[in-house]
């Protein structure tokens, strides 16, 4: 029998959605890649990092003040030290956003996706929010994730020390920090998919992007030349969030200019994005 | 109201003063038209500004000028109103690492729809194509046929009134063709307004006689074929008689009012041009009985749409 003779009413513009449009893009561009078993290991390997950041806290309690020799960052259990163990991460937010976000835009320049997303109802916004927040998933699944799980874990093997600050300070400026630069990183990482329709050519920008500005940037510290760091792409992101983390700049510039770039960074995705993902189809 | 060429106050989909320009280029030159309910053909010959104008009315281009409404909408400012508003892209591509049923979930989902209708109608929808087999299958392991009826399925799953179907049958086999047809021909008969782009001519005629016309840009017809076909005077309309006693019957409308030519052809038709259709059609049963002569069986042969289209764009 026919779908229409099933006595089924017509959907009215007022009708409710059972789910938002970018929360469908979302998860569907979250549940896609995890279904490849080497991503999930991926990710795995990514909290590896945060089981040792967990080991070395649990002996530096049981062996004192022995374990500080293993580093500050890693024994610390300070706002500071989770900020640096997020910077530490960022090689697998390299790898895993370059696998699971380069082609989230290309792909459907690529495969007729933009008529068939805009023929629904769904805008702009919907759009570039529900594959933002695919980025941002992931980029929190590797450094918002592991630093809530440590922040619990250090409470519980040191009860009473810093309780208010690992319970709900710490994971509360984290929370704020990996939405931020999450929410930036994945407008720039769009902008940059929305230029093709070939994920390899994503990657191969988004390598020289942040491998190549942080090169860029160690060289420019190794010289002295304090001025040429701002070109490091991730490293502003860190060096901003000394600000929310009260700690130390990490680069050789003021932590407003690097929050300044970061706004300059984002700014320029979200043009880019609005250039290049029309509702409209673009005709050559 | 149905058909192509009706008031605009009575169409779901109408266009006022549209134009396109891409650079230097115009696709699109003040194109006005109104389409109510039932099959309407879209038909220009490739290159015709007929996608152009396609993805204009289906609000995926934005008019250089002119508005375009659907239900008195402009659908992108409105989005909402695309729940009732199905598009069939013309291109090929499809995400091919999506099964055929992710795929159809998918697009169910953004339009809305809860997980178990998004099942039921999947299901059906599936079930109605013939790819319940292949529906575990990836897309980009379908046939071209097979990507068409996805497209199709994807286009009419959420039960909408308005559906825009860009050469719906490339690529079909004869049997889905048929089934396609047979579909989009049922949906029309419903009460919803399927608006058919196409360049080949018989697929276009086999869904339905309301056309819209686009060459270089503008509209040059629309409504019913027969109906443009008596609007076009210069060319005679071309009429075949059956009969019994084809050479009496050709010696006798020689001469005759309306009757521009005359021929017996190697059918033993008897092929009469008029200069006008209506009044010939009018006055030959007179003659025919004043005069003891009978005709079996009376054919058109001009009012189809190649020949209309072939008047109409001088090719």
């Amino acid at each position: 029998m026919p779908v229409y003779e099933r006595g089924y009413t017509h959907w009215q513009p007022s009708g409710r959605r059972a789910n938002p449009a970018w929360f469908v893009i979302a998860r569907r561009g979250v549940l896609e890649p995890l279904k490849r078993r080497w991503l999930l290991l991926l990710v795995l390997l990514a909290w590896v990092p945060a089981i040792v950041k967990g080991g070395i806290i649990y002996f530096k309690l049981k062996a004192g003040n022995l374990m500080d020799l293993v580093g500050g960052s890693w024994t610390s259990i300070e706002p500071e030290g989770f900020l640096r163990f997020m910077e530490g991460q960022r090689f697998f937010v390299f790898v895993l956003l370059a696998i699971t976000g380069a082609g989230l835009i290309a792909s459907d320049r690529r495969e007729n996706g933009m008529s068939l997303y805009f023929s629904r109802p769904l805008g702009l916004l919907d759009y570039i929010g529900g594959k933002a927040l695919t980025i941002v998933t992931f980029y929190c699944l590797v450094t918002l994730a592991p630093v809530c799980v440590l922040c619990l874990f250090s409470y519980l093997v040191a009860p009473g020390a810093t309780g208010a600050d690992l319970l709900f300070m710490t994971p509360l400026r984290t929370l704020v920090y990996c939405l931020l630069a999450g929410g930036s990183i994945s407008l720039v990482l769009l902008a940059f998919s929305s230029l093709g329709t070939r994920s390899i050519f994503v990657m191969v920008w988004w390598t020289i992007l942040v491998s190549g500005t942080e090169t860029i940037g160690a060289i420019a510290e190794g010289l002295g030349r304090d001025g040429l760091q701002a070109v490091n792409f991730l490293g502003q992101y860190h060096n901003a969030g000394s600000l929310l983390f009260g700690a130390e700049p990490r680069l050789g510039i003021s932590p407003w200019v690097s929050l300044g770039i970061v706004i300059a960074w984002t700014g320029l995705a979200l043009w880019v994005l609005k250039r290049q993902i029309r509702p409209v189809e673009v005709v050559s | 109201m149905k058909g192509a060429g009706i008031d605009s106050s009575q169409a779901r989909i109408s266009a006022d003063r549209v134009g396109k320009w891409f650079g230097e280029v115009i696709a699109v030159n003040n194109c006005t038209l109104n389409v109510g309910t039932g099959v309407v053909g879209l038909l220009g010959a490739n290159g015709a500004g007929k996608s152009t104008l396609f993805k204009m009315l289906a609000g995926l281009i934005e008019p250089s000028h002119g508005t375009v409404r659907v239900f008195g909408r402009r659908l992108r400012q409105d989005v909402g109103w695309y729940r009732r508003v199905g598009f069939c892209p013309e291109s090929d591509a499809l995400p091919d690492w999506m099964t055929g049923r992710e795929f159809l979930t998918l697009m169910l989902r953004l339009m809305g729809f809860d997980k178990a209708e998004t099942n039921r109608r999947v299901d059906y929808w599936l079930e109605r194509f013939e790819l319940t087999d292949a529906a575990g299958r990836r897309l980009g392991g379908y046939s071209k046929g097979m990507r068409q009826k996805i497209k199709l399925a994807q286009a009419m799953a959420h039960d909408p009134d308005v559906i825009f179907l860009d050469e719906p049958l490339n690529g079909m086999d004869p049997v889905s063709r048929k089934q396609s047809i047979d579909l989009v021909r049922e949906l029309g008969q419903q009460g919803r307004t399927v608006l058919v782009s196409s360049h080949i001519l018989p697929e276009v005629e086999s869904m339905t006689s309301e056309i819209i016309l686009i060459d270089r840009g503008r509209v040059l017809a629309e409504g019913a074929v027969a109906e443009i076909r008596d609007k076009i005077p210069e060319h005679p309309t071309t009429v075949a008689l059956v009969s019994s006693a084809p050479r009496a019957l050709a010696g006798f409308l020689i001469g005759r009012d309306h009757v521009v030519g005359v021929q017996v052809d190697q059918e033993n038709r008897v092929v009469v041009s008029t200069d006008h259709a209506v009044a010939f059609y009018r006055a030959l049963p007179g003659w025919l009985l004043g005069n003891g002569l009978v005709v079996d069986e009376i054919v058109t042969l001009d009012d189809s749409l190649e020949a209309v289209f072939q008047y109409l764009t001088e090719r």
